[in-house]
């Protein structure tokens, strides 16, 4: 007895792939899911209209990253006498999927358009694939793709009249507070992004191609900053000193921003228990507290580094602190730059990387530490003799295809 | 045996194991157990014949390691390291068998890849993909475009915006 096997399938029956452009997405997925370097993603989606188009609908649409994040070293000057922080004047990228991680892959101020006007700007933080700068003269931020190049500037910061004070108090570098922080909620691309400027007791948040800010004064001040992390609508701030709080974003921009958990001081987090240089890391929606306490040792003896790890575990009526014992399949990439957030990584293996680990950049020769979680490690992590010319470098992930 | 028939008319008579490393085969002799003949309207029979190897090969290393096993646990040696490592060994020779197998020219790639996803043979998908991905690693746009013979169907002017956005690609 004889029966034929139905035709492929419903969607493609209708016309019959003749060669590689017209491969249907099902199949053009399983090899572009193969792939393991930002620059051969790249190069994919450069090829031909029907390839760019699946590759930019797919990246949209993936919640994880299919890549580690690049290691961002902004050649930063300081001031040798006074250890004021010049302005950033280049960028290097590194990869470390690729087999010579120290290699050079782009030095994208030399080729942005804003070469010139980036030396008055100051720093704030990196997110989604965008150096965040503040402008001081022109109270704009600036919001660079360090990929592309590609520049988005927000209208100006509606700042009360004493801010201009506050600023110039500012100047000094602090290496662990910070008096303002910003963040982006979600890529550039996607429909609803919107910027977030945090700085005292002003919250201000700007849809990104809207027209204005809107303001929402917090009924306390946050003067000392360290970190601040945005998932969904949440955004997690911790204080200098050190205390949680967590502010919810309204639905629509002209409502209030509400806290709902007010200020979690740190030694209530695990009964009193020591948290050193805590960071909040974002990991698939549950928030990571990760602790890395490099301990100086005396001569002769080896630097070393304790890394902890914890999950915060805040429900309607309680909210506690876990420590695990494991990050399973994924790697979490830190810096000494604490207003940029941590990145987590899924199946590093996949690009030549390390699971269960804990990238650290470093400003040293080795542009970074790879660490177990949750042991002691034999490293140094930052070298602090030489402050004119140093640079700390840290990690984001790329936004490519905009 | 089962005899299936590729495109083009060629038949070709294989073991009811073979022909069942197809998914959608296996599926349909489960429905319906008295099926010897089944005409495949999407393969033409160079590639059939080529499909056939695969599975031919895949099956033939998977008894050959039952019987190992089986053999073992008769002749009650009990110890379990022997099947183990030759286990261990011919996983090894079937991978580099693989590798092997999958050095074809890029058009016989093509059509194995569209072959294991209408046959749903997930080993074989899973080869032809990574080959086809491994064929791109550290290629340049161009060079990408070169080795698939695909047409560059950008505008100059959308060409430029994309050299200008992705200056890595293009290196």
């Amino acid at each position: 007895m004889a029966t034929a096997l139905p035709a492929i399938s419903s969607s493609s029956s209708s016309y019959c792939p003749q060669s590689w452009p017209d491969l249907p997405d099902e199949l053009l997925q399983l090899i572009f899911l193969r792939l393991s370097h930002i620059q051969d993603l790249l190069a994919f989606s450069s090829v031909c209209r029907y390839w760019r188009s699946f590759a930019t609908s797919f990246i949209s649409t993936s919640p994880t990253s299919l890549f580690p994040p690049l290691l961002i070293c902004p050649l930063i000057r300081f001031h040798p006498r006074r250890r004021r922080q010049l302005p950033v004047s280049s960028l290097k990228l590194l990869d470390p999927s690729m087999p010579h991680p120290n290699k050079l892959l782009l030095d994208s101020y030399n080729t942005s358009p804003v070469k010139e006007s980036i030396l008055s700007l100051n720093f704030l933080s990196s997110s989604h694939g965008h150096l965040l700068f503040l402008s001081l003269r022109r109270r704009q931020i600036l919001i660079l793709n360090f990929i592309t190049g590609h520049q988005i500037i927000s209208p100006v910061v509606p700042l009360p009249v004493d801010f201009d004070s506050f600023f110039q108090k500012n100047k000094e570098f602090d290496w662990s507070s910070e008096r303002r922080l910003a963040q982006l909620t979600a890529p550039v691309s996607s429909p609803n992004c919107t910027l977030i400027f945090l700085a005292q007791k002003h919250l201000l948040l700007w849809k990104i191609n809207s027209t204005d800010w809107s303001s929402h004064p917090l009924q306390v001040s946050l003067p000392y900053l360290r970190q601040m992390v945005v998932v969904g609508r949440k955004i997690w701030v911790l204080e200098c000193g050190e205390r949680l709080s967590i502010l919810e974003l309204p639905q629509d921009l002209s409502s209030k921003v509400v806290f709902s958990v007010v200020r979690w001081p740190v030694w209530e987090w695990d009964n009193g228990r020591i948290f050193e240089d805590p960071r909040l890391v974002d990991c698939e929606g549950e928030m990571l507290c990760v602790c890395v306490t490099s301990i100086d040792a005396p001569i002769n003896m080896t630097d070393h580094v304790r890394t902890k790890i914890c999950r915060f575990d805040i429900s309607a009526d309680k909210k506690r602190v876990v420590q695990i014992k494991s990050l399973g399949n994924r790697a979490i990439f830190l810096s000494a730059v604490l207003k940029v957030p941590g990145c987590v990584c899924n199946d590093p293996e996949k690009w030549g990387g390390k699971s269960n680990c804990i990238y650290y950049a470093t400003n040293g020769k080795k542009k970074w530490v790879e660490m177990e979680a949750g042991v002691f490690a034999p490293e140094k992590l930052f070298k602090h003799s030489n402050r004119s010319t140093c640079s700390f470098p840290f990690w984001d992930f790329p936004s490519i295809l905009q | 045996m089962i005899t299936l028939t590729s495109s083009d008319g060629v038949q070709f008579d294989v073991r009811e194991a073979v022909a069942k490393e197809s998914q959608i085969i296996r599926d349909m002799i489960q429905d319906d157990c008295v099926i010897t003949n089944i005409p495949l309207a999407n393969v033409n029979h160079k590639i059939l014949s080529i499909v056939l190897e695969y599975c031919q090969m895949h099956v033939d290393k998977t008894e050959m390691e039952v019987n190992a096993s089986k053999h073992q646990t008769t002749t009650g040696e009990g110890s379990s390291s022997v099947p183990v490592a030759l286990k261990v060994s011919s996983n090894k020779n079937l991978n580099d068998w693989d590798k092997e197998f999958i050095n074809v020219d890029l058009d016989t790639l093509y059509d194995l890849i569209l072959a294991a996803n209408y046959l749903n043979i997930s080993g074989l998908l899973n080869l032809t993909t990574q080959a086809a991905a491994d064929i791109i690693k550290g290629k340049t746009t161009e060079e990408i475009r070169a080795t698939f013979n695909i047409k560059n169907d950008f505008t100059p002017e959308e060409e430029a915006a994309i050299r200008k956005e992705n200056p890595w690609a293009f290196e």
